[in-house]
């Protein structure tokens, strides 16, 4: 694990000076003074971004059974937290957790304070919070259009809930999800940038900065580039898993009636 | 003749069946019973209560009342509150239900999984039978149904008689007591039925217990001990093939048979 952490901070480094390296002799000396700044920027970005939505598609995948579950007792709680966190603003979440919990600050939040006074790991919470909320609600149009047929041919030979649902279910409602989930994580990319309005050096934190000494405009279309960098490296990735999962024409049975 | 039921010696009986949906009584009060080896074919207009009554067979359905008993089991249902029935042990109904194989009127393969691993899937998951062995059953199964050449193919590449018939397969796999069929070939193409009431045919001939759904009389009275005729949620006249098709006693199943011969 250590191991893997040094490996990764030491590819960060190579990668930041290799690249701000090779762009040097052909970009502006703007850009080559704020090159090694907007590395950091990027991999926190990427840092957030995948940390949440691997966490957020876990919680996801624990709200989603709970809200298709016949028990009131799950299905109204996972309700009401998809229904909470879709319907407020991603930054009204992040101010609401940083600055309003924050402002309680050491003596009101105890052994959480650690935690609740770095911005990071408020926006690392709240991108995972809501993105599992959207990731939900993208599992369950998965589940629902399955045909029913499918779980009554598990049922009838005899399968338990959770057979159904790992070996039937979940592996056809994921094919179903595949290109919504993948539209989220794009979505998840762009509105990580508002973690900048709480203290987080990301891209987006990173370029303010940069700007905010040179008042150069046009460091903000760098910013844009690398983003725009990144939407690629993510939907090349969501591609891979794509080309993996795919079954020859795996479509949904034909209705005869 | 009528629903008069369930002699001790039958392997499947089933006993004054009640199911409503929401009001609407569609099953009210069915009795009938199949020997081992025996073949059963249902037979009514639609509307007439024969699939929902297949489908309380192995609680795809829970009917309100009644029961149902294989093999000397009754099925474990228990009276709740209101004189509704319910499930008590859901171990036990899984139990019942992997010992009733289901082939269904749209096939409902899994769409996801090869036809071998549709065919392995309950053995292996269900039976917890070892996966070679699983395999082995999977390719003779599919071997026998005449798809050996398809074991890696997909549903979704397959004709409608292609995936009945390796639906079939997936029943027999669970090493069922009894088969259900659901109306099997009312999916299919006019040239695909044939492919699989052979099939169907063949598991008769070799004494499997069936209890069938179906539309296609030729094959309900060449191949069934037993026709029992619904007609709106009762048992309208059962009774052998020749006496149901040569001298119907109802005016309701004479009405039904001119329709449909």
């Amino acid at each position: 694990m250590f191991d893997f952490v040094r490996v990764y901070l030491n590819f960060k480094i190579a990668a930041s000076d290799g690249i701000c390296g090779a762009l040097a002799p052909i970009s502006p000396d703007l850009f080559v003074n704020a090159c090694p700044r907007f590395f950091d920027g990027f991999f926190v970005t990427l840092e957030l971004l995948l940390l949440s939505s691997v966490l957020g598609f876990l919680i996801a995948v624990a709200v989603v059974l709970a809200r298709v579950s016949s028990s009131r007792f799950l299905s109204i709680p996972a309700h009401a937290y998809i229904y909470v966190f879709r319907g407020t603003p991603l930054l009204v979440q992040l101010w609401v957790l940083y600055y309003g919990l924050g402002s309680m600050g050491a003596e009101g939040l105890g052994p959480l304070w650690p935690f609740f006074k770095e911005g990071w790991w408020v926006g690392l919470l709240t991108l995972t919070l809501n993105t599992a909320a959207y990731v939900a609600e993208i599992l369950r149009g998965g589940i629902q259009n399955l045909p029913h047929g499918q779980i009554e041919a598990a049922e009838a030979c005899g399968m338990t809930w959770s057979q159904r649902m790992r070996r039937i279910i979940f592996p056809q409602a994921i094919r179903i999800a595949w290109p919504a989930y993948g539209n989220e994580v794009i979505l998840l990319m762009k509105a990580s940038a508002l973690v900048s309005t709480i203290t987080v050096m990301d891209l987006m934190g990173q370029t303010r900065t940069i700007f905010s000494r040179s008042y150069d405009l046009s460091i903000f279309l760098y910013g844009a580039a690398l983003y725009l960098v990144l939407a690629g490296l993510l939907t090349l990735g969501l591609r891979l898993v794509e080309a993996r999962m795919t079954i020859p024409s795996f479509t949904q049975p034909k209705s005869p009636r | 003749m009528t629903s008069q039921g369930t002699a001790g010696n039958d392997y499947l009986s089933v006993n004054n069946i009640h199911k409503d949906f929401g009001g609407l009584e569609v099953l009210k009060g069915i009795s009938f019973g199949a020997r081992q080896h025996e073949v059963v074919s249902l037979i009514g207009a639609s509307g007439s209560g024969k699939s929902t009554l297949l489908r309380c067979i192995n609680l795809l359905e829970i009917p309100e009342k009644g029961e149902i008993t294989v093999d000397g089991k009754r099925l474990p249902l228990s009276p709740s509150g209101r004189g509704h029935r319910h499930i008590t042990n859901k171990r036990d109904v899984r139990l019942f239900r992997a010992s009733l194989a289901m082939v269904f009127q749209n096939f409902n393969l899994w769409a996801h999984m090869t036809i071998r691993q549709n065919v392995m899937e309950g053995p292996v998951q269900v039976l917890k039978v070892p996966k070679a062995e699983a395999t082995e059953q999977a390719e003779a199964l599919l071997a026998r149904v005449g798809l050996f050449d398809k074991l890696d193919a997909y549903p979704a590449h397959l004709s409608g008689g292609q995936q009945q018939r390796a639906a079939i397969a997936r029943a027999l796999a669970m090493q069922p007591k009894i088969l259900l069929f659901d109306e099997p070939t009312s999916a299919l193409d006019p040239e695909l039925v044939g492919e699989v009431l052979a099939v169907m045919r063949d598991l008769a001939s070799e004494g499997r217990t069936m209890v069938v759904v179906t539309h296609e009389m030729g094959f309900a009275r060449e191949v069934s001990e037993n026709v029992v005729f619904l007609h709106q949620g009762r048992i309208g006249e059962q009774g052998s093939p020749e006496q149901i098709f040569q001298s119907p006693q109802t005016d309701a199943c004479r009405k039904f048979l001119a329709s449909v011969l």
